[in-house]
């Protein structure tokens, strides 16, 4: 998989098949056993593990590395324990560990790469670490300690098999540091020295993102384009095309618009500009227009509705993993999910719901009644507990990030709550200003989670629970800010509780354009609620007392 | 393998052994029995000889009967010469004791037996009493009579009644009286036989004239040295001096008489029609068709007029690239290309063009003579396949045959590389190999195949670049085989894991061995991506240009950022995929030539056409490419970073030649040999600013970040250049996020 040291890649072979010439490669059972104490011990744990014993397995392997801590099966002996105890391998499976099982792991990880740092399971014990800091549960989680783990592992161990996960893991950090660059790097580094690792399609993706969160769009939608044409079997390749076109919309149609208009005299003035470029006043592009085949209500496109197949209002809506609208409806009362033409797809029971946000796959959490639902069954329990050991006094807006944690915003104490997928409170967030209010919160695909200030109009961007930005959102010119969304550009849609207009904002809070509904639309839409954006930038606004949602496209 | 053979060998000499034992004594046994019989008669016949010297006569007809009787039975043909001679002696012996004994009966009858057994005998007349000879004379007189013969030719053979005869001085052959056969037989004659009567104590004489039914050639060639075939089988060569009757009829001919060869006598010959030729290097080829008939008098040699071949040195115009290279004929140092030698003998011939520091070119060829013949080499790497080895399963080092099928593919022949066929410095390196992982298993098992100072060897005696060897491991059940190819200017190969029982895998690999990779190629500057943000019309809009570089192809065609590609050519294109696949179909038009896209486009100002060229420009390997063989890579940029014709090709080559020395991550050979010595214009596409992007990566990948921040900054300034080709990502922006990556 590496290249390099090629002789590297021709001595795994020879290990396996000079194992007879007293090679120290992992032995396997013989019937006439005269390896010595410690291979046999290692074939034991093993042995056990394959039956089914995995504590014993544990035990045994644990044991061998305390017993024999210079034989060359300890490190073996540590990894396979620590891999049993903790089996997550890659950056999508983290967030459902104990707090048990991350404490055994880590000491024992943490003993490997210390004691062995020359053994070849020290790179894969130092990824496994910097998995373990990203654990909800872990009381020790730090994304910085996460990333030093994958850094160190990166750049000492560069011709490990456990290169591109730490090349992987580094970019996922980077990422998350917001330093899209130095994730961009590390992405590219990983497609170039392991161009056939099976994470190069997603690095090639995440690649891609990061490049659309610096000022080159071109460069970021020719790289998605590559995913395309690369890995165009690859799960990864859909989400490409979403973000090329998210891109279009957002960063290159303006730019061409103004392009385009500059040169007219007499046209519309010139948009504003984006990035870190000094704003230019002047009315923005127009991008958005109303799609007004979606949102109609059944009796309008002449269909027969029933009671169960509408919706009297929507106070809140997200979009799912699958790019549709699922939206509370506390007057009907249910959760709904629409089809891609804004029909009734799926209707999932609840008493009150009054906010929802959108998990992995089909999952949906409820907010409302006391209660955080997960679809159908109640998830928060009896005994979720606030920062005060009380439970939640509300339960108002949430979100959920991509690893698991869920964030519940407590209105009457001002607070957002964060917990982790055992539902153990993670931490708790309130106004940094004097008389702040928290109204709503957004997620984007990136796995950004963004908590509105409705009183000074900011945004405060958090990333692995902790706050990471600040977004001012005071000069958009919203003057009643009802709700918040956001797209994985990191761009801001802020909606206007009083004139219904939807304010984009890019990640630095400056305008990018303003959607403006006609008025027959606001005049449906009535006492607007909620806003959603998908994966292509199409924005949703409902109402919560009208059984329509417009999108605009 | 070679232990196997080895302990194969022992087995049978081991058996070999074993046979000879049990046999030796029956062979001795059996040689000693013939040989004492043979003894004993001699011994009886020198006992009866001393017993005649001491007038013992009595004595000796006792000793001599010992020899005969036995015998008195056996005819001429049953016995050996040695026999033969001493019964016939024995005979004479006894007949002359028995006549001095006064038994003149028995003596008679004694002679009588010995000239049945050999009517010519000679009884020695000089010695012998005349009485005793007188009796001899009688007793042939009455049961032999003579053949007289005199036979053309000569030395023809004389068979009697099926046995040989060699007829004495006058042609006299003495037989015993009766009918006979005659047969008397020569090559290239015809057989003669006939029945006769022998007449007791008379002479018959006989003249036969064989005919002839073959006959001889004879030819003189102009100049000597001339190998004459006839009818396509090599006869022989006319060779030198000349004698004065070639000497003549070369004269006759008007051809120069010294450059005559002596005559050249093809004998027996048969009649009829007959092809030939003559051939010798330098000069032209004659087949003449000769009628041959018979000539039954005087069976004389056909003589021919001398065959005169006309000089004809062929021509050899030779050029290389790079120009200025060596050039050795047959090892022999001729010039330098660009390079004309006339007056060289035409054949095949050893071709060496070589360029030192370069690179060479060598293939044995085959001039036409008398024709110009033309060369265009262009100089390639050297490749040395030191074979296959295998660690058996005591960990030990022998040599390996199970890389027949990559041996079949080499010895089909490179296009792009040398191959080092010596079979001393093949064996060398061979022993050396061997030596070397008897020494050290564990570096073997940890993954070398080659050491480094093995690699020096290589370089220094056989002039390769690279070094391919093989290693298979484990007993015939494992076919696994691993091929690593080495560059003699590092250490780290390229490894290639085949199957010994898959030639396709050999095939495939020698297929890529010998592909030089590519320093140029086409591209167009554009940039296109699949949206889904469409206009809402049916039709769908076509892939987006995102880009079209300022001064590229697509943008000197007038192609811009936002236009919508809705065809090329004939073929609609509703994706980037359909874009792709419509750009290869154009390209891959026979002809040649490259074509001009012919684009419809829609814009904001509606629907146009826009004809683009494709460019030629520099392209970039990858830095990590499964399917690529990097050593290999690397000598041919190597060998065109020195052998470039302009400076674009040079920097292209040196900028290669970096990125796959930082491929095996060693990145100051990729600075000092590549990256540093690079130079592009600062052009769109693959240019300067590509330079400055891989050096600054380089340098960072060194640990240097001073030097790579440097560089990045110069590099973030050459807009428009790009990284893999004119068509790939913007090496001035990849350039900018390293600066934000490092700040």
């Amino acid at each position: 998989m590496r290249r390099g040291s090629r002789a590297s890649v021709l001595a795994p072979a020879l290990a396996v098949l000079l194992c007879s010439t007293g090679s120290p490669a992992p032995a396997t059972a013989q019937p006439d056993d005269d390896r010595p104490l410690d291979a046999r011990t290692f074939a034991q744990g093993i042995d056990a593990v394959k039956q089914g014993k995995r504590d014993e397995g544990i035990r045994i392997l644990k044991k061998l590395s305390q017993d024999f801590p210079d034989s060359p099966f300890a490190p073996q002996a540590l990894l396979k324990a620590a891999d049993l105890i903790y089996p997550v391998v890659t950056w999508d499976q983290v967030g459902s560990a104990s707090s048990q099982a991350i404490k055994e792991a880590s000491d024992l990880l943490l003993a490997l790469s210390q004691k062995y740092r020359s053994s070849k399971e020290a790179p894969k014990a130092l990824v496994k670490l910097g998995y373990l800091f990203l654990e909800p549960a872990n009381p020790k989680a730090d994304l910085d300690e996460a990333c030093g783990r994958f850094a160190t592992s990166a750049q000492v161990y560069p011709d490990s098999d456990a290169a591109d996960d730490a090349y992987f893991g580094s970019g996922m950090c980077e990422t998350l540091r917001a330093r899209p660059a130095l994730a961009a790097d590390f992405f590219a580094r990983l497609m170039d020295e392991s161009p056939a690792s099976p994470l190069a399609a997603e690095a090639l993706y995440r690649y891609g993102v990061a490049l659309s969160h610096l000022d080159d769009p071109t460069e970021a939608m020719l790289a998605l384009e590559r995913v395309r044409t690369r890995y165009a079997d690859s799960r990864f390749a859909p989400r490409a095309l979403d973000r090329i076109t998210l891109l279009h919309r957002l960063r290159l149609q303006p730019a061409l618009l103004r392009a385009g208009a500059a040169p007219k005299q007499g046209g519309p003035p010139p948009a504003q500009r984006i990035g870190s470029a000094p704003p230019a006043p002047g009315p923005e592009p127009d991008l958005y227009r109303l799609d007004v085949s979606y949102g109609a209500p059944a009796a309008a496109r002449g269909e027969a509705g029933k009671s169960e197949d509408t919706f009297r209002g929507a106070s809140d809506i997200a979009i799912d993993a699958q790019g549709l609208l699922v939206l509370a409806s506390p007057k009907t009362p249910g959760v709904f999910r629409l089809d891609p033409k804004g029909r009734i797809q799926e209707r999932i029971p609840h008493p009150s719901p009054e906010y929802v946000a959108v998990g992995d796959g089909l999952a949906v959490y409820i907010s409302g009644g006391g209660q955080i639902a997960l679809n159908a069954k109640n998830w928060s329990g009896p005994d979720l507990k606030s920062y005060d050991g009380r439970p939640p006094r509300e339960f108002g807006p949430l979100a959920t990030d991509l690893s698991g944690r869920v964030y519940l915003l407590d209105p009457r104490d001002n607070v957002l709550l964060i917990y982790d997928r055992s539902r153990r409170l993670a931490g708790n967030i309130r106004p940094d200003v004097k008389d702040g209010r928290f109204i709503d919160l957004a997620k984007n695909e990136d796995g950004g989670v963004f908590v509105l200030e409705a009183r000074f109009r900011f945004a405060l961007e958090l990333t692995q629970g902790k706050t990471t930005r600040k977004v001012n959102l005071s000069g958009l010119g919203a003057t009643e800010p009802v709700a918040l969304a956001a797209v994985g550009l990191g761009d801001l849609y802020l909606l206007d509780g009083r004139s219904g207009f939807v304010y984009v904002a890019s990640p630095a809070g400056e305008r990018i354009t303003v959607i403006r509904p006609p008025k027959e639309a606001l005049s449906r839409l009535g006492d607007p609620s909620s806003v959603a954006v998908d994966a292509i930038g199409r924005v949703y606004v409902s109402g919560r007392k009208s059984p329509t949602v417009l999108r605009f496209q | 393998m070679i232990a196997r053979r080895a302990l194969l060998l022992v087995l049978t000499a081991s058996l070999l052994g074993a046979v000879t034992v049990s046999f030796v004594p029956a062979f001795a046994q059996e040689e000693e029995d013939l040989t004492a019989d043979l003894k004993a008669m001699r011994a009886a016949f020198n006992r009866a000889r001393e017993r005649i010297d001491n007038l013992d006569f009595l004595g000796a007809a006792h000793e001599l009967s010992s020899i005969i009787e036995p015998r008195k039975d056996k005819k001429a043909q049953d016995l050996s010469v040695e026999e033969l001679r001493l019964l016939c002696t024995a005979y004479d012996m006894r007949g002359r004791a028995q006549f001095n004994l006064g038994n003149a009966r028995g003596s008679e009858a004694d002679f009588t037996a010995l000239l049945k057994l050999n009517p010519a005998y000679a009884i020695d007349r000089q010695t012998l009493s005349p009485k005793v000879v007188d009796l001899f004379d009688r007793v042939r007189a009455r049961i032999a009579g003579i053949l007289i013969l005199q036979v053309d030719p000569p030395k023809a053979r004389v068979v009697v009644d099926g046995e040989p005869v060699e007829p004495q001085e006058g042609g006299k052959v003495p037989l015993l009286s009766g009918n006979r056969t005659l047969r008397i037989e020569a090559d290239g004659y015809d057989p003669y036989e006939e029945m006769f009567a022998v007449v007791a104590g008379a002479e018959t004489r006989k003249e036969v004239r064989l005919r002839p039914n073959r006959r001889a050639l004879q030819f003189v060639t102009v100049p000597a040295g001339v190998v004459v075939s006839i009818d396509g089988k090599p006869y022989g060569t006319s060779a030198g001096p000349p004698t004065p009757e070639s000497q003549e009829l070369a004269r006759q001919a008007g051809a120069d008489p010294q450059s005559a060869s002596a005559p050249l006598m093809i004998p027996m010959v048969t009649p009829g029609d007959h092809k030939v030729g003559f051939d010798k290097d330098c000069y032209t080829s004659r087949t003449l068709t000769v009628k041959v008939p018979l000539d039954p008098d005087q069976n004389a040699p056909l003589k021919f007029t001398p065959v005169i071949l006309q000089e004809a040195r062929t021509e050899l115009r030779l050029t290389s690239t790079p120009s200025g290279a060596d050039v050795f004929v047959d090892g022999d140092r001729k010039g330098t290309t660009p390079f004309t030698m006339q007056g060289l003998c035409g054949g095949e011939r050893d071709l060496l063009v070589v360029k030192q520091d370069v690179g060479s070119w060598s293939e044995r060829i085959r001039l036409l003579p008398g024709e110009v013949n033309t060369l265009d080499v262009r100089l390639r790497p050297t490749l040395i396949y030191l074979g296959t080895f295998r660690l058996d399963e005591w960990g030990r080092a022998v040599w390996s045959e199970d890389d027949k099928p990559l041996l079949d593919e080499l010895n089909k022949g490179l296009k792009t590389l040398n191959v080092v066929r010596t079979p001393e410095i093949l064996q060398g390196l061979r022993d050396s190999v061997i030596k070397w992982m008897i020494t050290a298993p564990g570096e073997v098992r940890a993954g070398t195949i080659v050491p480094p100072a093995l690699l020096e060897e290589v370089a220094s005696k056989a002039r390769a670049d690279l070094v391919l060897a093989g290693l298979t491991l484990g007993g015939d059940a494992d076919k696994s085989w691993t091929l690593a190819l080495y560059s003699v200017l590092h250490h780290a190969p390229d490894v290639v894991a085949l199957r010994a029982d898959r030639p396709d895998g050999a095939r495939d690999f020698v297929r890529r061995l010998d592909t030089a990779p590519s320093l140029s190629g086409p591209w167009w500057g554009m940039g296109l991506v699949d949206t889904l943000l469409d206009s809402g019309q049916t039709d769908p809009d076509g892939p987006l240009v995102v880009r079209a570089l300022p001064g590229g192809p697509a943008a000197k065609g007038g192609l811009r950022a936002g236009d919508r590609m809705k065809a090329i050519g004939s073929r609609k294109t509703g994706s980037v995929r359909d874009a792709q696949q419509a750009i290869a179909a154009e390209m891959a038009r026979p002809g040649g030539l490259r074509p001009t896209l012919v684009l419809a486009v829609e814009g904001t100002s509606g629907p146009r056409t826009v004809r683009v060229a494709p460019d030629d420009g520099p392209i970039v390997v990858p830095l990590s490419d499964p399917s690529l063989l990097y050593n290999r890579a690397l000598a041919e940029y190597r060998l065109r970073s020195r052998a470039a014709a302009d400076d674009v090709e040079k920097g292209a080559a040196l900028l290669n030649l970096g990125v796959i020395y930082m491929h095996f991550r060693a990145y100051d050979k990729a600075d000092a040999e590549g990256f540093a010595r690079a130079s592009l214009p600062a052009v769109v596409g693959v240019s300067q600013g590509t330079v400055l992007y891989y050096r600054g990566l380089n340098a960072l990948r060194r640990g240097n970040p001073q030097a790579a921040r440097e560089a990045f900054q110069q590099a973030a300034g050459q807009a428009g250049s790009t990284l893999d080709t004119g068509d790939g990502p913007s090496a001035s922006a990849a350039a900018a996020r390293m600066l934000k990556a490092i700040e």
